[in-house]
């Protein structure tokens, strides 16, 4: 595990709790790669093939990055989701590199989508990867009255194809066997424009000829597409079998869903429950209890136990003073930060598997447009609410460079993650309640907006057309549900429990030196006179430096949440809270936002939001008085 | 009579005519349309939604601009 966690939050092979197996794989080892359309259940077919984990939800874009696994039958690899292999979207871009190296091809194609998914199926082909075909969630298709004849596939396809249900773990005994017996055929159902670039001997050199050939100019690609699409529309008219459709609640919702004026009232309505659920219940009940819990009994006991056993006074202050590791660490992380992260994961994964993302994002396209983006780009926004390095890694599914720095930005200056979504809902809850926190929303909006504003008018390129595939409304799985959860909050307490103690440690002894005293000082004509704070809150900017979440924590206690005396009115908490939801970004997602975008991108992203955070706070403390008078 | 998708209305039968360009043409191919198909819209909202039997696909505005169709 890395110093930080993993920011690919269990998709990589330094993550926690060997979600990927770190064993070499060995130089024999065949590479299997898991491939096909977005949304067809392929991390469910890796999940079930290899024993690990990787993410699951229902909306195309799930996986940006590969996971590998090793099994008995090779190494198991499964990839973001491609419509097929061109240069679109950098997650396209991933799954096509993986593919330069790969033995064995999976190819899973949705039964619900045969007609659109074999397209890439005859792309592979057409490239001469030895080829299995699955065809999943043939469940949902029985449900809605289509057939599948496999067996004629086979045969046309000339290529071996297994039907599946991977939720169930049905036909993975099949898809295993086959494994085993290496029971992959490269197909010569070949379409003519390509036969003769084709490279029998080398899979590599064989998909950069056909890639090139598609990328050479339009017409050779739309000649390519076209005969294509003619095998493909040919073949499903056999082997696809529609027998009319059963009257299906789920898909009139999501019908619904699309309607701007229910699609809106359901998004308030969500938006409205997770008030209730965080702000209210968590935070009022679950965290009061656990916290005084703490509080009352665990404290003093661990005080006196270290005041025993270690006299020396800057290790003393460092284990159990007012910063301590054993104090405010422990009640900080298990007291708040557990309870409201568990939550609001959980919200999250709700919202996720059911669908209801791309429908938003298709009610989001007019305004996102706007800002130089297209609908498609809610779905790294809202997954920034969770986390922000995991929003800047799905910002991969966006078209352009463009949309990607923007959407980058957006989320690096004004999404707050759930950490600290958390704590200032249960802030302005005990300040304001729903209305308070509705306009705390509607100010990161407009910095929203704001930002994406500038940054189109400053950036060249138009945002790409939106084109986005709506998965049918599904009730989420009961187990992938509590195992998403589960890994998120693992993933955070693993990447948050070693920063808190390194800032622990660094703040006890800056404070212990006088260090924070004198910060207080420098820092008072921004801190004091600017923002209308106490000098104190310049410990705050301290430890948002690390991680936004634990200056939302320094914020609890000078909001008087901690039974410790509250410092702060209610204005200058509302302040406060927007200062530090537009604080720089934490270091995990800086180091995403480096990795992804450059240095030069992320020095100006986190100078930016230090700026934008001070500039905001000073208009709120000035205009917002009239709410608390 | 012939008109861009991003006209239709919710309820309609497009049957997809031609692409006024090539590029629009392969990036709806591979999302499963194609000319020669027919298309239900479902809704038109400022993206336009139409499925296809059991897929469905929202296309935004501009694009849908360069679709056209025929509609009964
Ligand atoms: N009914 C049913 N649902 C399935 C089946 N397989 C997968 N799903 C659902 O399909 C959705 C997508 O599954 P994923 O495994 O995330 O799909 P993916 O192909 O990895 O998607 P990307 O990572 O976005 O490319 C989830 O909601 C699954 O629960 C199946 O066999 N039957
Ligand atoms: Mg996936």
């Amino acid at each position: 595990m890395s110093l930080f966690g993993c920011p690919c939050r269990g998709t990589c092979k330094d993550c926690m709790l060997g979600c990927a197996n770190v064993r070499k794989p060995e130089k024999n080892d065949l590479k299997i790669v898991l491939a096909g359309n977005p949304n067809v259940g392929k991390s469910v077919l890796f999940n079930a093939l290899s024993g690990f984990y990787t993410e699951i939800s229902n909306f195309p874009g799930t996986t940006v990055d590969i996971s590998r696994a090793n099994t008995e039958f090779g190494e198991l690899i499964d990839t973001p989701g491609a419509y097929s292999l061109g240069n679109y979207s950098d997650d396209e871009i991933v799954t096509r590199e993986i593919l330069k190296s790969a033995d064995i091809v999976v190819n899973v194609a949705g039964a619900l989508t045969l007609e659109r998914d074999l397209f890439l199926t005859q792309q592979l082909i057409d490239i001469g990867f030895p080829l299995i075909l699955v065809v999943n969630q043939v469940d949902e298709a029985r449900k809605n009255g289509v057939r599948i004849d496999c067996d004629l596939l086979q045969e046309d396809l000339g290529i071996r194809v297994i039907p599946c249900v991977a939720t169930e773990k049905k036909g993975i005994a099949e898809l295993t066997a086959a494994l085993y017996e290496k029971d992959a055929h490269i197909s010569n159902k070949i379409i003519p424009a390509v036969k003769e670039i084709r490279n029998t001997g080398n899979i590599t050199e064989s998909l950069l000829n056909v890639l090139d050939a598609e990328a050479k100019d339009c017409e050779t690609k739309d000649k390519i597409y076209s005969q294509r699409k003619e095998i493909v529309i040919e073949l499903s008219k056999k082997a696809v079998k529609h027998c009319g459709k059963n009257f299906d609640i789920l898909s009139i919702i999501g019908e619904l869903l699309l309607n701007p004026f229910i699609g809106g009232i359901a998004a308030l309505g969500l938006l409205y429950l997770l008030f209730q659920i965080l702000g209210v219940f968590i935070a009022g009940d679950v965290v009061d209890f656990i916290f005084n819990k703490l509080d009352s009994v665990y404290v003093p006991i661990i005080t006196k136990i270290v005041g025993k056993i270690v006299v020396f006074p800057l290790l003393n202050q460092i284990l159990a003073g007012e910063f301590g590791i054993l104090t405010m660490s422990v009640k900080i992380v298990f007291g708040v930060l557990l309870p409201l992260i568990s939550a609001f994961y959980l919200f999250m994964a709700l919202l996720e598997d059911s669908g209801y993302l791309p429908r938003l994002a298709v009610l989001a396209d007019n305004v996102l447009n706007k800002i130089g983006l297209n609908g498609r780009a809610v779905i790294p926004l809202i997954l920034g609410f969770g986390c922000g390095a995991l929003g800047t890694i799905t910002t991969r599914i966006l078209g352009s460079r463009k949309e990607r720095t923007i959407a980058t930005a957006i989320l690096g200056v004004t999404i707050p993650c759930a950490a600290q979504q958390g704590i200032i809902t249960a802030l302005l809850a005990a300040i304001g309640g729903f209305k308070v926190w509705l306009l705390y929303i509607f100010i990161i909006f407009v910095f929203i907006v704001l930002t994406g504003t500038v940054l189109n008018k400053l950036l060249k390129g138009q945002a790409t057309d939106l084109l986005i595939d709506l998965p049918p409304i599904r009730i989420p799985l009961f187990k992938n549900i509590v195992e998403k959860t589960f890994f998120r909050v693992w993933n955070f307490l693993a990447e948050a429990i070693p920063l808190f103690i390194i800032s622990s440690v660094m703040i006890s002894i800056l404070n212990f030196a006088g260090f924070l005293k004198w910060l207080q000082q420098a820092l008072a004509p921004i801190v004091v006179n600017l923002l209308h704070l106490p000098a104190q809150f310049s410990d705050v900017f301290v430890m948002g430096l690390i991680r936004r979440d634990f200056a939302s924590v320094g914020l609890l206690g000078m909001a008087g949440l901690e039974n410790s005396a509250r410092t702060l009115s209610d204005l200058q908490i509302l302040t406060a809270s927007i200062v530090v939801t537009l604080f720089v970004p934490c270091i995990a997602a800086l180091i995403v936002i480096f990795k992804e975008r450059g240095i030069k991108e992320a020095v100006i992203l986190w100078a930016g939001t230090f700026m934008i955070s001070v500039a905001a706070g000073a208009i709120v403390t000035r205009t917002m008085g009239f709410l608390f008078s | 009579m012939q008109k861009p998708l991003s006209n239709a209305r919710k309820g309609d039968l497009c049957r997809i005519i031609r692409f006024k360009d090539t590029q629009s043409k392969t990036e709806t191919m591979r999302f499963g349309l194609s000319a020669g198909e027919t298309v239900k819209c479902i809704a038109n909202v400022g993206p336009i939604i139409v499925g296809k039997n059991l897929i469905t696909i929202a296309v935004g505005r501009n694009l849908a601009e360069k679709i056209y169709v025929e509609c009964e």
